[in-house]
């Protein structure tokens, strides 16, 4: 226990502390104590902001779940060439500058960038297409970052299963398509839920990515709380805000670690 | 394997997927590194020229510079600072209570999940009151929680992976806890802390949003000045030669790692299996048949030259070495259950004792007393004549053979036998000839640079078994040893075990199930039920005179005739009467082994018994037989002869035993 106490002592002072003085100026502001700032909160604005992020949070992780439950299952099931290239790209991905990615995509997907000029070239269109600063850059930028953790998640999951079962699946006469849909699918679906769960609560709190190459059209919740403090120098607003985003990633963490254990996230947990 | 779900052709789609899926996770590097290659300032692919502007820019620049180096400080104070803490903090959850332990774990994740712009405008709020903004101590320590989570989860996962036994083990070969974690558990993380460190390092290295907050205008780290190139600047290709360094150290990084990892594990594996086509082609290799005798006749007075009690030549041949040990009244509860009840035995020096009963009797519990990793709750636990209730595992030097051995996997066998005397502080030259001295004991003279992986199940039995005597102990305990070992090679090894415990005049504390292994190897057995002893006696006692019902059907087999005695007869409840061996009153049990009972005319003074034959099993060398009679259901075996043919299903027969062979007991 005594090897608590260093890292303990930082955690609270550095992380505990700093946002219970949030939650403490969110009330508290020059003059005294109010809930003006959380009335602020459900100005329309903020709710349609609020909604968006939600609803860009929920888009990325679905679109990471069908693209990269495919790749979990190859990484999972079929090592060979492809899987270990797969592998090494993930790596590298996760390792690789957000700010230098996002960069990268402009570079790709600008109008004179590289993908509109071999869409022309190859004359499958005849006007660049608007890939960038709009929600679709947000998109494509978004789910190349998470796509990693939700693939790393969902890896070990998928290998804790039992081939056993699915051999005694196939032995009792469900055809692979029938073992895969009620056997192996259910039983992956831990493993699912744990890879939504991370990417979802990181995709809510995304700064960068929609803030680069959303090119204003696709403001989330945190890009208004640097607004209120860097432009409206609001910090009682800002710190509203944010214990409000504060409470619904820690809700959704905590529900999370209720029903199956956050030791699944990250696929690091014991299987 | 679960590839039967897919088709050939399923599979290629599958394939092809991946490989268009893999251009998409990898163009964004794939189309910088080029382009930093390239000295026009528009945007051309492919570059027309080779030139290395933008990377002399990064080193002539002092902004650029400047930059990066802070940023590289920033990223080692943090990621160095989090391995420390990050690694103290997974021991300690490790090893706290699951119900708290999970929120304290929450605590230490939830950096990564919090939004990092929440965290900013918190640490903004407290570091411009504490007017730290701008500083690099505020942003290195800002990082450092931030990274803490990639330290924490791959180190907490592979505690959790990792045997608790190996920690057990270093502590009953002697290592205080504090060495075990270094010497022990710490090797074992260092694949887990590396990681987290490369994580963490590439985190910081990249972290914009805390840092924006923070730095205020003073402090430029290299995410802030590219995050101006590209929101302000109008793209500046600075960035593609920084990032392209970046990809260059991450690739090398995990290239290394593969390299490092893949290397001893292909040796592993070709040496793994030359050795395994070795056994198969010689399927004696793990039996030298009539050695072992022989050479434990030379091993002890090697081993007593070593020992640290008795100097050379101060123990003579057949004298005991081991120290007795004794239990008075001791107990261990784990809430309601009583998992070990007031057990009193005194195991004499030098003697085998072996500790058996079903799974949940308590066996185990009372060995993990002895060596010290459970305390009792109230009576004394005597090793020679003193009393070793409150000295922790690591001083009391017993040694401790674990039911998986428990060998070190980061340790090849020679650390591993020599692990003991190194915690100790033993001479290398010392160690090394102990280590010899004992690796020959069990016959592993030519596998002493052998790693762990590369041995089968026997020869992991014998390491163990040398490292737990190596460093002359005062006591052996060994926890169902031979349990993963097949048929042959654990009666192998029980006779070498047998053999090494005499030569080496060790006290033996062995636990097993299994009452073939307590015959062969003990003085006395111990059968325990219910965390109680219910007989301490020779294995010969045990099998005639055996205390109650209890014994007497798990130590062997028997038909057991529960009645009211009154002089030399049992009434039985039914009204038949049987003659017993000797005379007994009251409520009493009588014991009838298998092979006393006989078939044809009974002897005389024996009551009329008939019977039928229901079943009859041919095993080997005898013959069962199950029979259903007036007494009820009995069990009888027979020697096979060429002669005498075996009663068919069916028949009818008589039944008789000598009764002098009986045994009568309290029920």
């Amino acid at each position: 226990m005594i090897l608590f106490i260093a890292p303990l002592t930082v955690m609270v002072v550095l992380f505990v502390v700093p946002l219970a003085v949030l939650l403490w100026l969110s009330f508290f502001g020059d003059d005294g104590f109010s809930i003006q700032a959380y009335a602020e909160l459900t100005r329309p604005v903020y709710v349609n902001l609020m909604l968006f992020t939600l609803r860009l949070a929920f888009s990325v992780t679905l679109i990471c779940v069908v693209i990269g439950y495919p790749i979990a299952y190859l990484l999972a099931n079929m090592p060979g060439t492809s899987a270990r290239w797969m592998t090494l790209a993930l790596l590298v991905t996760l390792w690789f500058s957000v700010l230098a990615r996002t960069y990268s995509w402009i570079i790709i997907l600008q109008r004179n960038g590289l993908l509109n000029t071999m869409l022309i070239w190859s004359g499958l269109t005849d006007a660049p297409l608007g890939l960038v600063y709009n929600q679709i850059g947000v998109y494509i930028g978004m789910v190349h970052i998470l796509l990693p953790f939700m693939v790393m998640t969902l890896v070990p999951m998928l290998r804790a299963i039992d081939p056993q079962l699915l051999r005694s699946a196939l032995s009792l006469g469900a055809n692979p398509r029938k073992t895969f849909w009620r056997v192996y699918f259910p039983l992956s679906l831990p493993g699912v839920v744990a890879g939504s769960i991370l990417v979802f609560t990181m995709a809510l709190g995304f700064f960068i990515t929609p803030a680069i190459l959303g090119g204003g059209r696709a403001s989330t919740i945190v890009m208004a709380i640097k607004d209120q403090v860097q432009v409206l120098v609001d910090l009682q607003l800002a710190a509203a805000t944010s214990v409000m985003l504060l409470v619904v990633s820690i809700g959704i963490l905590l529900v999370y670690e209720k029903a199956a254990g956050v030791d699944r996230i990250f696929g690091t947990g014991r299987q | 394997m679960s590839e039967f779900l897919l088709g050939p052709v399923g599979r290629r789609l599958l394939h092809s997927y991946s490989w268009l899926l893999l251009i998409f996770i990898v163009a964004p590097a794939a189309i910088l590194i080029p382009i930093s290659f390239s000295s026009q300032s528009s945007f051309v692919f492919p570059p027309q020229e080779l030139s290395f502007e933008w990377y002399q820019r990064l080193i002539d620049d002092p902004r650029w510079r400047d930059a990066a180096l802070l940023s590289l400080k920033v990223a080692v104070f943090a990621s160095v600072l989090a391995i420390i803490l990050g690694t103290q903090a997974a021991i300690a959850l490790s090893r706290m209570p699951s119900r708290y332990g999970r929120y304290v774990k929450l605590l230490f994740i939830s950096p990564m999940i919090v939004p990092l712009m929440v965290i900013g405008v918190g640490f903004y709020v407290v570091f411009a009151r504490l007017h730290m903004l701008g500083g690099f101590l505020s942003l290195g320590l800002a990082h450092t929680v931030l990274v803490l989570p990639f330290v924490v989860m791959p180190v907490s996962a592979r505690l959790t992976s990792l045997d608790a036994i190996l920690e057990r083990a270093a502590a009953s070969l002697g290592a205080s806890p504090f060495r075990a974690i270094v010497r022990v558990v710490l090797p074992l993380l260092a694949p887990a802390i590396l990681t987290g460190f490369v994580f963490a390092f590439f985190f910081s290295f990249d972290e914009v949003v805390v840092a924006q907050f923070l730095s205020g205008a003073t402090l430029e780290t290299l995410p802030r000045l590219m995050w101006e190139g590209i929101t302000v600047g109008g793209l500046d290709k600075t960035i593609t030669a920084v990032t392209s360094v970046q990809i260059a150290v991450a690739v090398a990084i995990i290239l290394m790692v593969q390299a490092w990892q893949r290397r001893p594990v292909r040796l592993a594996n070709v040496v793994g299996s030359a050795s395994s086509a070795d056994e198969r082609a010689n399927p004696g290799s793990e039996k030298r048949p009539g050695s072992e005798k022989r050479d434990f006749g030379s091993a002890p007075g090697a081993g007593r030259k070593f020992d640290r009690s008795g100097g050379p030549g101060k123990v003579d041949d057949g004298e005991t070495h081991g120290v007795g040990i004794s239990f008075d009244r001791l107990t261990k509860r784990y809430g309601q259950h009583i998992a070990v009840d007031e057990i009193n035995l005194k195991v004499e020096p030098g003697e085998f004792v072996t500790l058996l009963g079903p799974s949940g009797s308590g066996k185990t519990t009372l060995l993990m007393l002895i060596a010290g990793f459970v305390t009792p709750d109230s009576g004394r636990l005597l090793l020679g004549d003193r009393d070793i209730s409150s000295i922790p595992p690591y001083r009391r030097d017993i040694g401790v053979v674990f039911q998986n051995y428990a060998l070190f996997p980061h340790l090849d066998v020679r650390r591993n036998v020599g692990f003991p005397l190194e915690v100790r502080g033993t001479a290398p030259s010392e160690i090394k000839r102990r280590v010899d001295w004992a690796l020959a004991l069990v016959h592993m003279e030519g596998f002493a640079d052998r790693r762990i992986s590369q041995l089968s199940g026997g020869q992991q039995q014998r390491v163990a078994l040398a490292r737990s005597v190596v460093f002359g102990p005062r006591a052996l305990l060994m926890d169902e040893p031979l349990a993963a070992l097949d048929r042959n090679l654990r009666l192998d090894m029980q006779g070498e075990i047998r053999g090494l415990q005499r030569s080496l005049g060790q006290t033996v504390v062995y636990v097993t199930h299994d009452q073939e292994e307590a015959l062969n190897l003990s003085d006395r057995v111990a059968v325990l039920q219910g965390g109680r002893l219910q007989q301490v006696d020779s294995p010969r006692d045990l099998y005639l005179k055996p205390r109650n019902a209890f014994v007497a059907r798990f130590f062997g087999e028997a038909n057991l005739f529960r009645g009211n005695a009154h002089g030399q007869i049992l009434t039985l409840p039914g009204g038949g009467r049987l003659p017993l061996p000797r005379a007994h009153s009251g409520p009493a049990v009588l014991c009838v082994r298998p092979e006393l009972v006989q078939l044809g005319p009974p002897a005389e003074g024996f009551p009329v018994v008939e019977g039928q034959v229901v079943d009859t099993r041919f095993q080997g060398s005898i013959l069962r037989l199950q029979l259903e009679t007036a007494l009820g259901s009995l069990t009888a075996t027979r020697q096979i002869t060429s002669t005498a043919a075996s009663p068919e299903v069916g028949s009818k027969v008589r039944i008789s035993w000598t009764s002098q062979l009986t045994h009568v007991m309290d029920d």
